[in-house]
């Protein structure tokens, strides 16, 4: 009775328009008063539950998506990626595909892929002759790589609530990263043959060269940021500085494109999308704090262990409840909600943490991209100026690609496993 | 939550949001340096430090996701009412939210002073440095809601029902 007050209560708050860690925090509070705890713990624990280094690396990695896409960076590595696909069928929606696989290697945010590289690849595939639905969903989909490539925001939080080594989650999504651009590149090709969009003039030798070129520096991050955390450097959240650091060097040495005014403006940008999602962690450790009192997690396990004990059924089970539920709540609280309830289960069934860990971050990416409350969709239907409807219809057979990614790496977990295992 | 705009594009908790993560960025590089480099002694403080600026940033970050509507939400049921109803929904929330955090500023004031015999493992202030950051950053959100709690109640009273101050 009381889980449901709960979080129905909480439910009935975010749908009626209120911030969703701000009605955590609500809620939390109200049961506190309720069964006479102290408020001043309250306050503590989500002092506490924000006070934490690994958190760190969230703001640095939005900011390094920020500067990435306010200096020209992005522009560089969409051309380059032209040169490279835009010769086969459907090449923009190619180009598309891979340009968000680079910009992955460099930005931490599907939101910083579709916000930034996704305005300006909307409006090359409009000039092109592509249809606005078409590229609308090409673009909100491939987004969907950004957090499954390192560096991914979206990790960091995983790692920080499952207790999980970020750096192995950073490995492990790599290879579930490119096959999901692969994936999608074959849906582009598929739906290009279909509609019959042009073939392009493939770039000279020469040209692919200069392009590549003009990206290399910026295309070095990840390598950066791998080579930086495995040979033992600096730890994830120092990674996140660095890039923030490279980028900057890049900009000033290289591309000098960034104003100390557009430096300001990013800044200021950075945090206060930083500031929305720590309101959620500190509202996620105080909620997290009243379901743990009542024993929530262990009525959560003790219904996914009723089912079977089959690990592929669990985690069969998981990724239908984060689809059903991704659907309809924002992905990073679903993250912070459910992970702590969800590990301690899949590790008494024997599933490596990392390879679960992707499985959820693959589901939550799936959710950007799901009616109602598809944040991607939102973003992309914005900075393209399509109708969210179009585009809510749109996106659905782009779905597919990564559902089939999903599938194959809950069956196969050396997809995940593999690069991890060898620097163990 | 609002269909009210904010009045500037920019605010001074923003700037000040901003200040702090340039910080994070700064202590955390001299972190990397110090440690990797002999020239520099590593400071033991660095980890500490920073993660201090970022409760800070986020508290203070929060008031400025409250002036410029920054928040991540979701509001299916309000787009779909009148927009009197919806200004009155929002007015109601605000409300809640209001007395909400004028409670917490209180609480979170009283458990700064406790802070203030706690000291941390490696700063040189007291723990209330870190724990004053939920009351002054409570004290701008009431501030917020509340200027624009008054700005919903004059628009409620407008003739022309649920308009846009």
């Amino acid at each position: 009775m009381t889980i449901t007050l709960l979080i129905g209560g909480w439910l009935v708050l975010v749908l009626v328009g209120m911030p969703i860690g701000i009605a955590m925090i609500v809620v939390a509070l109200g049961y506190f008063h309720v069964t006479g705890l102290g408020l001043s713990f309250a306050v503590r624990i989500m002092i506490d539950g924000l006070n934490s280094f690994p958190l760190l690396a969230v703001p640095l990695f939005i900011l390094t998506g920020t500067l990435l896409n306010s200096s020209g960076i992005s522009r560089r590595i969409f051309h380059f990626a032209n040169t490279l696909v835009g010769h086969i069928r459907g090449g923009l929606g190619h180009v598309n595909v891979l340009a968000s696989l680079f910009f992955s290697g460099m930005s931490g945010s599907a939101m910083a892929d579709s916000g930034g590289l996704g305005k300006m690849e909307i409006k090359a595939m409009r000039e092109a002759g592509y249809d606005d639905a078409f590229s609308g969903a090409v673009t909100a989909a491939s987004s969907m790589i950004g957090p499954l490539v390192p560096p991914s925001i979206t990790m960091v939080l995983y790692g920080v609530a499952a207790n999980t080594s970020i750096g192995a989650m950073f490995l492990g999504g790599i290879v579930p990263g490119f096959l999901t651009a692969a994936a999608l590149m074959v849906m582009v090709y598929v739906s290009a043959l279909r509609r019959d969009y042009p073939v392009e003039r493939r770039a000279t030798p020469g040209e692919v060269l200069r392009a590549f070129g003009r990206s290399f520096p910026a295309l070095l991050t990840p390598g950066v940021i791998i080579g930086g955390i495995f040979s033992g450097w600096f730890s994830p959240t120092e990674a996140a500085a660095i890039t923030v650091l490279y980028a900057l060097l890049l900009n000033i040495l290289i591309y000098r494109e960034l104003t100390l005014k557009q430096f300001l403006h990013d800044l200021y940008e950075t945090a206060a999308a930083s500031a929305s999602i720590g309101v959620i962690v500190a509202g996620v450790s105080v909620f997290g704090y009243v379901l743990a009192r009542e024993q929530v997690p262990q009525q959560i396990a003790q219904a996914f262990l009723g089912l079977s004990d089959d690990p592929l059924v669990f985690m069969v089970a998981a990724s239908a409840l984060l689809f059903v539920l991704g659907a309809f709540i924002e992905s990073l609280a679903l993250l912070l909600i459910l992970v702590p309830m969800l590990v301690p289960v899949a590790l008494s069934l024997g599933i490596d943490p990392v390879h679960f860990g992707i499985v959820v971050v693959m589901n939550l990416m799936i959710s950007i991209l799901t009616p109602p409350m598809g944040v991607a969709l939102f973003v992309v239907a914005k900075v393209g100026d399509i109708p969210v409807e179009r585009l809510t219809r749109a996106i659905l057979p782009w779905l597919i690609p990564p559902l089939t990614m999903l599938a194959l790496i809950i069956l196969f977990p050396g997809l995940v496993t593999f690069l991890p295992n060898l620097l163990r | 939550m609002s269909d009210i705009p904010p009045r500037a594009r920019s605010g001074p908790e923003g700037w000040i949001a901003a200040a702090l993560l340039f910080c994070i960025l700064a202590v955390i590089t001299l972190q990397i340096v110090s440690r990797n480099s002999d020239w520099i002694q590593a400071p033991v403080w660095t980890e500490e430090l920073s993660r201090w600026f970022w409760v800070w940033m986020v508290f203070v970050g929060m008031a400025e996701c409250e002036r410029a509507d920054g928040h991540l939400k979701m509001g299916l049921l309000p787009s779909r009412l009148p927009p009197r109803w919806r200004n009155a929904l929002f007015l109601a929330i605000d409300v809640v939210v209001l007395v909400v955090f004028i409670d917490l500023v209180r609480i979170g004031y009283n458990g700064a002073v406790r802070g203030l015999d706690a000291m941390p493992v490696t700063l040189p202030v007291p723990m209330a440095v870190l724990y004053a950051a939920f009351p002054v950053a409570g004290a701008l959100m009431v501030l917020r809601i509340g200027m624009r709690v008054v700005r919903r109640v004059r628009a409620l009273r407008q003739p022309s029902a649920g308009a846009q101050p």
